[in-house]
């Protein structure tokens, strides 16, 4: 097989960060090379100068052993290399077909020509196994279905090279198997996938080469034979992982959060009921939409709950006031970092105090150094790297942001946290840090409840898990019947085998 | 103080000193009090609006509630004439002569009887035996005789006759100043509940309220302009004054276009001398008094500080204007925090309308606070406030609003043409903006390239 593209010593500075330190790899015609590595590590970036975002500092490019150069996304496209992002950009209110065509639309005499367009377009939703109407609105089609839509358009340029980052991140099992099907078709044609994830699961699978990344620099690749989990997770981390997951039972201790029948606008239309007790680890499984993320907003009060009742340690408190499950002893890390979890332009004190400073605060005057030590207690209690407190939140690493939503939480001493994907996000280092700060709130006394879609995590780091479907809960499993089929079985609709 | 309030100052400077340049009186005194009362009452709506901006909203109707608070404010002061049964006796008629220069009648009565107040009235029958009707222009305390001067020129009274007393009346003014702030309130308690509970967009909301309130303004005053008059004439006299001094540098050498700190006399060819044969100086610190206005605004923007840096509530404003739904999720009550900013915004507008009522004596319910809104909104934007939300500093909206009085005042100064003077003011704001872009892109290039340097 020979080199479709050769990457050469590329280096590339941010303000306070070198990215990139002289990455090199090379990509061979019809295969699925997988690029994994913590994040910060480096993926993104070298993907982004791939497609033109942006350009290197150094290094070199060789297209067919010619040296390209790209200064914007169109050239790479034209050169035959497309993105597909993580977040999809599709416009929801345009077809299809202007989707795939959009900025080179087929025109005549500068009218577009709808028919040719309409026609080209079905023909690659064709390649890639999407059956639906070219006049169809981008905006009314699943997450996957749009994911498929992105293929076809880069396919539509002729893409000789796909590049996917992390594809499956917001797809269902069964999206995502589709994905895999349409990725190893692509291959026999010839495409090179580069595929990003941290599914280790997912790139055992797919990929015929592994390229790991570290700190911006090459860590080492794996050949087909020897892609398994442990020699790509020892590469990411430059070390092994002993006792990945520190879990230990507790001590149960009362009952602090009762769940009864509650009843969630949206999704969850069946009441749900359950208990979590103090120093219990409690994880919710079940596929993405299954209703899990809107049990947790329905506790805090974030989301409109339509029936139910909710006790912490007894005492029942308003649903659909934050500020009242807040002060019941709930706090709720939230799925989405950036847009729930965080004011990213803010600094890491601000972040840090929001939520407690109220209580330091007297007739409404905030007290200024009780807020910059109770920040500096969690910078140095949950070790969040940051220059100063004043730094912007935005500046952070994905794990130093989520222990900094950590951290505002712990200074209101809660007595229920709910984690919504406490991991998504974060690399490997942190994620241990996390596992470990849910360990230490448990044997606190602190009741936690999180929802998860890392399977490993939840049969890691739960002493009992719940298992969603479609909305209900349709089943419990102690840890001693926690296993990866149970939870599947229940999380597509089955019944708990007791 | 961060960059961007740097920048804004050194704008100012510019403004400033150029004009200066061209025309050195415009750093005399009372041309730099000018400025200074301007911006105060400008300032106002400025300080009101970067509250709402900084949740990431906006207010249009500012201009317009200027205009209705002042009408409010003059309408429920009902001046109004209240007769009494009194009958004061005549004593002594004698010609007097009024500050203008005209001639008038000075009628002596007796203070025991009654202690009449200027534009009270006086019935009597004149000396052809007709009922008329004479005002007070002024009164006079003198030896137990009052002296009251009558405004009428040709008013014949005769000595001898009673006269009856009708009072000019009307509310109380911190009555009335407070029901026109709670009016101003409960509009921007309006604006925040449309806005937080009913989703509407704030600036169709507040678009509508600019009609809606320029049209009661119209409606309630019968559209003709309404005007003090003598009224609260101490209250006016105080706040057109001047409160403490400070001193400021450098303003009289450039004001006197004498860059030498000596007085030089033309006549002799020489400095000028005291007595003792000293050279005279002008002095380099110039004392200049503060326009109440501008000390009623320096409070009001240091509660606005605090407000915004020191308490909860100017947090969580910020929180929320960075990240709404991060803030909600971190137990913010959001909305209630929008609301406020809301009434904070309309209470500065009525405090404004009421302010500009009592400087220019009137108010004229068609035009009184045109366009204020926009003037606010670009000196907070010229302060630091981000239109997106989440920033906001209230010095630099302050100097900001120095800034657009700076222009005004400096295109009058430089005898620019008047249909010009939206020309240059839109493309100095403009170019204002785009300094402070590219100030901001080159100094973060800058940062990039030192640390790829050392990294």
């Amino acid at each position: 097989m020979a080199v479709r593209l050769k990457i050469h010593e590329i280096t590339k500075s941010f303000p306070g960060v070198k990215a990139l330190r002289g990455v090199s790899m090379d990509v061979m015609e019809g295969e699925v090379l997988a690029v994994i590595g913590e994040n910060g590590a480096g993926k993104s970036t070298l993907m982004k100068i791939l497609a033109g975002v942006q350009p290197p500092d150094s290094g070199e490019l060789r297209w067919n052993d010619k040296p390209v150069s790209f200064s914007n996304t169109a050239e790479s496209q034209a050169c035959g290399i497309s993105l597909i992002h993580q977040e999809l950009n599709l416009a929801g209110n345009l077809s299809l077909a202007a989707n795939i065509f959009l900025g080179r639309e087929p025109h005549r005499f500068g009218w577009i020509d709808e028919r040719a367009m309409h026609k080209e377009a079905a023909k690659y939703l064709e390649q890639v196994g999407l059956n639906v109407s070219t006049k169809t609105l981008a905006g009314e089609l699943s997450i996957g279905q749009q994911q498929q839509v992105e293929i076809a358009k880069a396919l539509s340029c002729n893409a000789k090279v796909l590049i996917m980052d992390e594809p499956t991140s917001s797809l269902s099992s069964g999206e995502a198997e589709k994905l895999f099907r349409l990725i190893v078709q692509l291959r026999e044609r010839g495409v090179s996938v580069v595929y990003i994830s941290h599914r280790l699961g997912e790139v055992a699978r797919l990929a015929d080469r592994v390229e790991v990344l570290r700190d911006g620099a090459n860590a080492g690749r794996l050949n087909k034979q020897e892609i398994n989990h442990q020699a790509m997770v020892r590469l990411m981390v430059g070390r092994e992982l002993s006792q990945y997951f520190p879990h230990q039972a507790h001590p149960l201790r009362d009952v602090r959060l009762k769940v009864e029948n509650l009843v969630v606008a949206g999704r969850v239309s069946h009441p749900v009921s359950f208990e979590v007790r103090g120093g219990e680890i409690v994880g919710m499984a079940g596929l993405v939409g299954a209703g899990r993320t809107e049990v947790l907003e329905a506790l805090l009060g974030v989301r409109t709950a339509l029936a139910g009742k909710v006790t912490v340690d007894g005492k029942s408190y308003t649903l659909g006031n934050p500020k009242a499950a807040i002060h019941a002893g709930l706090a709720l890390v939230p799925e989405d970092r950036r847009h729930q979890g965080l004011m990213t332009p803010m600094s890491v004190e601000e972040n840090l105090v929001v939520v407690s400073s109220d209580q330091r605060s007297r007739f409404g005057w905030l007290d200024r150094r009780g807020d910059r030590a109770a920040a500096q207690s969690q910078v140095e209690g949950l070790k969040i790297k940051t220059p100063h407190l004043q730094q912007t939140a935005a500046f952070l690493s994905g794990g130093n942001q989520q222990k900094i939503v950590f951290g505002k939480w712990i200074l209101n001493k809660p007595k229920v946290l709910l984690l919504d994907e406490p991991t998504r996000g974060v690399d490997i280092g942190a994620k241990q840090e996390i596992y470990s700060l849910m360990e230490k709130l448990a044997s606190e006394g602190v009741a936690i409840l999180f929802v998860s879609s890392e399977m490993e995590e939840v049969l890691g780091m739960a002493d009992r898990a719940l298992v969603m479907h479609e909305g209900r809960i349709t089943g419990e499993l102690s840890r001693s019947q926690l296993s990866e089929e149970a939870i599947m079985e229940l999380a597509v609709g089955g019944v708990a085998a007791h | 103080m961060n960059l961007k309030n740097v920048g804004i100052f050194l704008l100012l400077a510019i403004i400033l000193l150029f004009t200066a340049w061209k025309n050195p009186a415009f750093l005399a005194d009372r041309n730099v009090q000018s400025l200074v009362r301007w911006t105060s009452l400008f300032g106002f709506c400025s300080i009101g609006v970067a509250f709402v901006i900084i949740t990431g909203g906006i207010d249009l109707s500012i201009g317009s509630l200027v205009g209705l608070s002042g009408c409010i404010l003059v309408l429920m002061l009902n001046q109004h004439y209240e007769p009494t049964d009194i009958q004061v006796g005549v004593v002594a008629v004698q010609k007097s002569t009024l500050r203008e220069g005209r001639e008038a009648v000075q009628v002596v009565i007796d203070p025991k009887e009654a202690v009449p107040k200027v534009d009270d009235t006086f019935r009597f029958q004149d000396m052809r035996g007709r009922e008329v009707v004479g005002t007070v222009y002024a009164t006079e305390m003198s030896n137990d005789q009052m002296f009251v001067t009558f405004r009428e020129p040709s008013l014949q009274v005769a000595p001898q006759t009673k006269m009856k007393w009708s009072k000019f009346v009307h509310r109380p003014l911190p009555l009335v100043i407070a029901a026109v702030m709670g009016i101003s309130m409960l509009i921007g308690l309006v604006h925040g509940l449309l806005i937080t509970k009913l989703r509407l967009q704030p600036f169709v909301v507040t678009l509508c309220g600019l009609l809606i309130y320029r049209g009661m303004a119209r409606v309630l005053s019968k559209d003709q302009p309404l005007g003090l008059g003598n009224t609260l004439d101490g209250v006016k006299q105080w706040f057109r004054g001047n409160g403490f001094s400070i001193p400021v540098p450098g303003v009289r050498w450039i004001s006197e276009g004498n860059w030498t700190p000596y007085v030089w006399d033309y006549s002799t060819k020489a400095y000028e001398r005291d007595a003792d044969g000293r050279a005279i100086a002008l002095d380099f610190w110039q004392w200049i008094a503060i326009p109440i206005p501008g000390i009623l605004l320096l409070i009001l923007a240091i509660v606005a500080w605090l407000l915004l840096t020191r308490t909860l509530f100017g947090r969580y404003l910020l929180a929320l204007g960075n990240n709404q739904q991060a803030a909600k999720f971190s137990g913010i009550r959001t909305d209630r925090m929008v609301i406020a900013a809301y009434v904070i915004c309309s209470a500065m507008a009525g405090l404004s309308g009421i302010l500009f009522t009592f400087d220019l004596n009137s108010v004229e319910p068609s035009s009184t606070g045109n366009v204020y809104e926009l003037y606010a909104i670009a000196a907070a934007v010229l302060g630091g406030c981000s239109l997106r939300g989440g920033t906001g500093s209230i010095v630099g909206v302050v100097v900001g609003t120095a800034v657009m009085r700076a222009l005004y005042l400096s295109i009058e100064a430089l005898s620019i043409p008047k249909p010009y003077e939206f020309v240059i003011i839109g493309l100095a704001l403009l170019l204002a903006v785009l300094a402070d872009e590219v100030v901001l892109r080159l100094v973060q290039a800058n940062k990039m390239r030192a640390q790829a340097k050392t990294g």
